[in-house]
């Protein structure tokens, strides 16, 4: 269970141009909910996941991931328990390296690295299994570099690496914004299938008014900072896009 | 030029071959421009000399000389993760540091060892520091392939996401510039055995050899990727070196004044690396 | 990528560009670096073969300047040695010492430019050279000579530069036994140079220089303060006098490369030549007439043998 507790973030503290970007926010998920977030631009919504990922430091507020407090702990620290996947497909993936190189970084999130090989036949099996979840045939060009796959491939990997290991949340930054449209959607059924077959606990930003409602169990909406609306259920399931937009005029 | 110049060159070229890959290392593999690099290979041929005219045996005097060369790795990194000083300047302070330190170790600018028992026991040169040169490529072919050294790759490629999958960035930084400093230094101590004497202006201009080096090796074998191939471009870019500075050496021959040894060499370099790009224009029309 | 390679291989069997007449002997010069009085040692030893009429027509030279790169340096004299000279000039000790791990047993070794060639090992078989020992006890000489009265000797020296620090315990030494008292101040940074020379102002005679970077560099605060205290300045770099010494003993490098040029063409010549290891002969000594005559001293005859 993720457990945001007063969560306060203030840029700029002390000078002209302070702004609170996140205003006293409370937020409970429970173990495999998916959350997606919505709201206009300088809401809070990035910085309430690089919170969460460990890239910004609250200034108020403490994180409780199953009543353990990891607001202190650094994005290394916390990375065993925080899995992220980025907006950027060329961002997510380590260009240069293999496929299989890749998987094998992704493998150790958690873990102590040592001097051991970091490949061998069994591994490449689990990534092979991982890899065919997919449909796109990565499976079978693991020594193939990462940058010979397109932008929609990228991303799927990148979703494929953030499961390798166990992860209490899996944070996903409008995953499938940089991709055209058609591939944004092949790329956002796969997140769904992922994350409900291995029961994923998920947060997911999105700007799509349709996405925001068509995929996970529950939805925030963020103004200025503040959670204006949290969604779930029978409420949501008879909510359209349309009825979403009227939300906005607050 | 003749068989003896070659070898010649050869034999410089390989022990170079080891500051080519120590700078790889740093430049290339975690993106990270340390000039530590005209220090500690000074630091090694220091280290190595002093314990070698004390009596102690060559192969002790070298690993010590590599374990010194990490140490002034360490110190780089250290400046830059912890104090967050640029990457640039961190080397910098460290290789002005160890200017003195070095002269300290040493006790005077030059010191001779013409006569002591060195790792190259008579005029094997060579064939040794080929040895030398092969284990630590497959060395660190291993060490890049392990969990470990993959991580250390990472972070030179994409430093946010590596932290997102546990990597400790600053970690891995100290790491790679201990790895490559040892290598350096070890350079370091070879040359002076080879040459019988270290002197404290013997580091000069290491780090331009060693890009140098890694450029060309990278231009004639297409930039490659992945490890192996990296060590070994770095390996013949510093034979290749050797040579284009020797065809400076003979250039008087053909009917040229030799004035500038270095503008020469410099010529040599531009000119490898202008060669490809020509190449593609000419098959592009 | 093969394709180039090839080329390059082709390219380096190809061109053997050394052409040597047979008739002349060859006579190769490793030079370490640019500097004036490196520059002047090879200008020595070429004018001394000239005028011995070696140059130009028994007498090939070859001549490469390592640019203060040792790699260069090492490199140059494996190419020199490829080439069987009869003899490799050397100037400035790295040179020498990497010639000397390069040469085969054949080649004469000839040095110039090096400080102490016994500490950089360079006392070997078919080895010549002139080394250039700042000459210590004949600067006392001179000082007993020009400036009778004078019983202390000050020190300015640099602890942070050994050759500043070997200079300044020789004259100590050199000093204590010919009855001189000394006194020694330390400087490290030019901001301590005003306090530094301070120090010695009040019980020294005459202040030495041992020749240092940060002296050369401060040498016109040193000599306003040392003149207004009427104190001299002595060192070993004749090119201090027009700044302020009285006066400076010490080699010319030029004059180490005509000497080191005329034992070579004794070589040649099959004369014998002893000892292998000469020290400088000519000796600069250099007075600046302007601040003798300030400090009241009588300038006693110029050149010292």
């Amino acid at each position: 269970m993720i457990e945001l507790k007063n969560i306060n973030v203030i840029f700029n503290k002390g000078t002209q141009l302070e702004n609170k970007v996140l205003k006293n926010i409370n937020l409970n998920v429970t173990e495999s909910e998916f959350v997606t977030i919505i709201g206009g631009n300088g809401a809070g919504k990035s910085t309430l996941m690089n919170v969460l990922s460990g890239d910004i430091n609250p200034d108020k507020g403490q994180i409780l991931i199953d009543q353990k407090n990891i607001t202190q702990l650094s994005i290394e620290e916390r990375s065993g328990m925080v899995a992220r996947v980025f907006q950027d497909p060329m961002m997510g993936t380590f260009s240069g390296l293999s496929i299989e190189e890749n998987m094998s970084i992704a493998y150790k999130r958690g873990h102590t690295r040592r001097l051991k090989h970091s490949l061998n036949d069994q591994l490449r099996d689990k990534f092979c299994e991982a890899l065919s979840e997919l449909d796109m045939g990565l499976e079978n060009r693991l020594k193939d570099e990462v940058s010979s796959l397109s932008g929609g491939q990228r991303q799927a990997l990148s979703l494929i690496m953030t499961t390798l290991q166990d992860s209490k949340i899996l944070l996903l930054d409008e995953q499938p914004a940089a991709l055209d449209p058609k591939i944004a959607k092949v790329i956002m059924n796969i997140t769904e299938k992922i994350i409900r077959k291995h029961h994923l606990t998920a947060l997911m930003i999105t700007h799509s008014m349709t996405q925001v409602l068509e995929y996970g169990d529950r939805t925030i909406m963020m103004y200025h900072g503040e959670i204006v609306r949290d969604i779930h259920g029978k409420k949501r399931n008879t909510l359209s896009p349309e009825d979403l937009i009227k939300y906005f005029d607050l | 030029m003749n068989i003896l110049q070659f070898l010649g060159t050869i034999e410089i070229g390989l022990i170079y071959a080891l500051v080519a890959i120590g700078v790889y290392i740093t430049f290339r593999i975690i993106d990270f421009p340390d000039l530590t690099v005209d220090g500690s290979f000074t630091s090694g041929a220091a280290v190595a000399t002093v314990m070698i005219a004390s009596g102690y045996n060559p192969w002790i005097a070298t690993i010590i000389a590599i374990i010194t060369g990490s140490f002034a790795g360490m110190v780089t990194g250290y400046l830059n993760v912890k104090w967050d000083i640029l990457g640039l300047l961190a080397g910098i302070l460290t290789m002005t540091a160890l200017y003195s330190i070095n002269l300290r170790i040493m006790q005077r600018p030059n010191i001779a060892i013409m006569n002591e028992p060195t790792i190259f026991l008579s005029e094997n040169i060579i064939s040794i520091s080929f040895i030398i040169v092969i284990i630590t490529t497959i060395l660190l072919t291993q060490f890049f392939s392990s969990e470990y050294g993959l991580a250390v790759r990472g972070i030179g490629i994409n430093p946010k996401v590596s932290k997102s999958y546990g990597i400790k960035v600053g970690k891995m930084k100290i790491i790679a510039l201990m790895l490559s400093n040892a290598i350096v230094a070890l350079a370091g101590a070879l040359f002076a055995q080879s040459q019988g004497f270290a002197d404290i202006s013997m580091g000069n201009g290491t780090i331009i050899i060693g890009l140098a080096s890694v450029i060309i090796g990278e231009t004639i074998f297409l930039n490659p990727k992945k490890i192996l191939p990296a060590l070994i471009s770095c390996i013949t870019g510093s034979i290749l070196y050797r040579i284009a500075i020797a065809f400076a050496l003979n250039a008087h021959g053909i009917g040229l004044e030799v004035y500038d040894l270095n503008l020469i060499t410099a010529i040599i370099v531009a000119i490898t690396m202008i060669l490809p790009k020509l190449k593609k224009n000419w098959s592009a029309k | 990528m093969l394709k180039n390679l090839f080329i390059i291989i082709m390219l380096i069997f190809g061109i053997n560009s050394s052409t040597l007449a047979n008739e002349k002997i060859l006579i190769t010069i490793n030079q370490f670096v640019n500097h004036p009085a490196l520059d002047a040692a090879t200008d020595g030893v070429k004018k001394a073969l000239k005028d011995r009429e070696f140059i130009p027509h028994k007498v090939e030279i070859k001549f490469d300047n390592a640019q203060g790169n040792m790699a260069n340096a090492a490199q140059i004299a494996k190419h020199q040695v490829a080439l069987c000279p009869a003899v490799m000039v050397t100037i400035a000790t790295p040179s020498a010492q990497v010639t000397l791990k390069a040469k085969n047993l054949n080649s004469l070794l000839a040095f110039a430019a090096v400080t102490d060639p016994k500490a950089a090992g360079l006392i070997e078989n078919n080895t010549i050279g002139v080394n250039d020992q700042p000459p210590i006890s004949d600067l006392l000489k001179v000082i007993k000579q020009t400036l009778p009265k004078a019983k202390t000797i000050g020190i300015l020296f640099n602890p942070g530069e050994i050759n500043s620090v070997n200079m300044t315990n020789e004259m100590s030494k050199l000093a204590l036994a010919n009855g001189f008292k000394i006194e020694k101040s330390a400087v490290n940074s030019s901001s301590n140079i005003k306090l530094a020379i301070q120090q010695l102002i009040p019980n020294a005679d005459v202040i030495y220089l041992p020749q240092d970077n940060l002296v050369v560099s401060s040498i016109d605060t040193i000599a306003k303060i040392a003149l207004r205290a009427k104190i001299p300045l002595i060192a070993n770099d004749s090119t201090l006098v027009e700044k302020g010494l009285l006066f400076a003993l010490g080699s010319d490098y030029f004059q180490d490369g005509v000497q080191l040029g005329n034992i070579i063409a004794d070589h040649l010549s099959g004369i014998k030549v002893t000892p292998n290891i000469q020290s400088t002969s000519i000796k600069k000594l250099k007075f600046n007439d302007k601040v003798a005559a300030e400090l009241n001293i009588l300038i006693p005859q110029k050149e010292l043998s």
